[in-house]
């Protein structure tokens, strides 16, 4: 569970939070769907505790939680596979960690990759090492900000299965952010409308279940048209 | 491959000018004592390189050198990471850093030679003029480590121990060798300046002070010419290591 409580922020001259509240449980996926600059990334940093709220305050259930960033962020001197262990717990028994950072590199379908350094990686490519180190470590709760901005669709359609999968399978709460419509229906169970600055909710909805989140289906119609309307008249 | 071939035809070309422009020069004036031809002084190096003598007299600079190098190194990386997390700590040490860069570092060796016994003033001056281009190297690197990469690291609760081993190290790698790369230069040319000023029992700058004394111009060339290769030896080494990379 995440909640903001009276949550203030201001950056510079500009007020990005006023007095802002959002409470968020820890299970399935949220998404934080507003324009760009609206502020939901300083929302997501707050949740993560890289940020500070000035007035107001924020509770995390949790300490244990792992952060896809839009850039990948890998140590571009470790290999894939080291930059995967980087999350884990330097204690942790070697033949563990070994077995874990394998497990997500099948995952993650990066098999004979393992050994290679981030700039003979492909964009897509870095991005999926970057989710294999944030499911490493097991943490019950996935922040994320924009991961897939700067991928074209062929890249980021199965990244969206991956993550979706991972996320399921592993029992992981996840907050997205995003403002691209399209995946927040693939991936929200709950979605959250912002606008902003200051930050302001506009809506709250449910997604759509997880089997009729295809493109061409109606559900995924029907709700696309929702927001986008909601989006063109806020 | 065209430019390449191009380059060290042009290379080997411009050194045997200025190896002919020497000998006419040498022939002309006729006089050893006030140039001597480049044959002479080739033939001088390979004496001096194939007897014992001359060899004690390197590896004493060598350890000089390399002594005083290694203690700006050691200090250099530490304060350069201070330097480089806390601004206050940099304001602190840069009037110190700026001086020793612009006092002439003769004069540093004379006061060196007041202060100190002859054998150490060698080892005292490479360390206060590598020190500064170190330090400083690495402050440069701590400032531009990425700090995205700290923020991720900082999500995943890493250790400050595993920051520094893992994040900030590696970063600064480049800048390190850089500035080891300058300092190594500088301690060559300051080691022997020291030596002929201090004149220790042992060492290429005693050689030349002596070479110098006795008008042997065709020795003073010659342990010249040796402390250019043990330079270049050196730079070379650190290229070694920096492919290595």
């Amino acid at each position: 569970m995440i909640r903001f409580t009276d949550c203030s922020f201001d950056f510079g001259p500009l007020t990005i939070m006023d007095h802002f509240s959002l409470e968020i449980q820890e299970k399935g996926t949220t998404v934080l769907l507003g324009p760009s600059g609206c502020g939901k990334t300083t929302l997501l940093n707050m949740a993560a505790s890289l940020l500070a709220p000035a007035e107001g305050l924020m509770e995390r259930s949790t300490d244990d939680l792992s952060y896809l960033f839009q850039k990948p962020r890998l140590l571009p001197w470790k290999t894939v596979e080291e930059n995967i262990a980087f999350a884990l717990d330097e204690k942790m028994d070697r033949d563990e960690m070994r077995e874990r950072c394998g497990d997500l590199i099948r995952h993650v379908g990066l098999e004979g990759f393992e050994q290679y350094r981030p700039s003979r990686l492909s964009g897509g490519m870095e991005q999926r090492t970057a989710i294999a180190r944030a499911f490493v470590s097991e943490s019950p709760l996935l922040l994320m900000d924009e991961p897939f901005k700067g991928l074209d669709l062929k890249l980021k359609m199965p990244l969206i299965g991956m993550l979706n999968e991972l996320l399921h399978s592993r029992r992981t709460a996840a907050v997205l952010v995003t403002h691209d419509v399209r995946e927040a229906i693939l991936m929200g169970d709950r979605i959250v409308f912002l606008d902003g600055p200051p930050l302001r909710l506009m809506d709250d909805m449910e997604g759509i279940p997880r089997q009729e989140r295809d493109t061409a289906s109606r559900a995924f119609y029907e709700l696309e048209k929702k927001l986008y309307n909601l989006i063109l008249h806020s | 491959m065209k430019s390449e071939s191009k380059r060290i035809t042009t290379t080997i070309l411009s050194l045997a000018l200025y190896l002919g422009l020497w000998k006419i020069l040498s022939v002309v004036i006729g006089r050893s004592i006030i140039l001597p031809p480049p044959e002479e002084v080739l033939l001088q190096t390979l004496r001096f390189l194939s007897g014992r003598e001359a060899w004690g007299k390197i590896l004493s600079t060598t350890l000089r050198g390399l002594g005083g190098f290694s203690i700006s190194l050691i200090l250099g990386v530490l304060t350069g990471l201070a330097a480089g997390k806390s601004p206050v700590f940099r304001w602190f040490s840069n009037p110190f850093l700026i001086s020793i860069r612009s006092i002439p570092v003769l004069s540093l060796i004379l006061l060196a030679v007041i202060w100190f016994p002859t054998e150490l003033v060698p080892v005292f001056i490479c360390f206060l003029i590598a020190y500064p281009v170190i330090t400083s190297a690495v402050a440069a690197g701590v400032a531009a480590v990425d700090r995205d990469l700290l923020e991720m690291a900082a999500v995943y609760r890493k250790s400050r121990r595993s920051v520094l081993l893992e994040i900030t190290l590696p970063s600064l790698y480049p800048y390190l060798l850089n500035g080891v790369s300058t300092g190594l230069g500088l301690t060559w040319k300051s080691v022997v300046a020291a030596e002929v000023l201090s004149m220790p029992a042992s060492g290429l700058g005693t050689a030349m002070q002596t070479a110098q004394l006795q008008l042997d111009t065709a020795h003073l060339f010659s342990w010249t010419l040796i402390v250019v290769l043990l330079a270049s030896v050196s730079e070379a080494l650190l290229r070694l290591l920096e492919r290595k990379r």
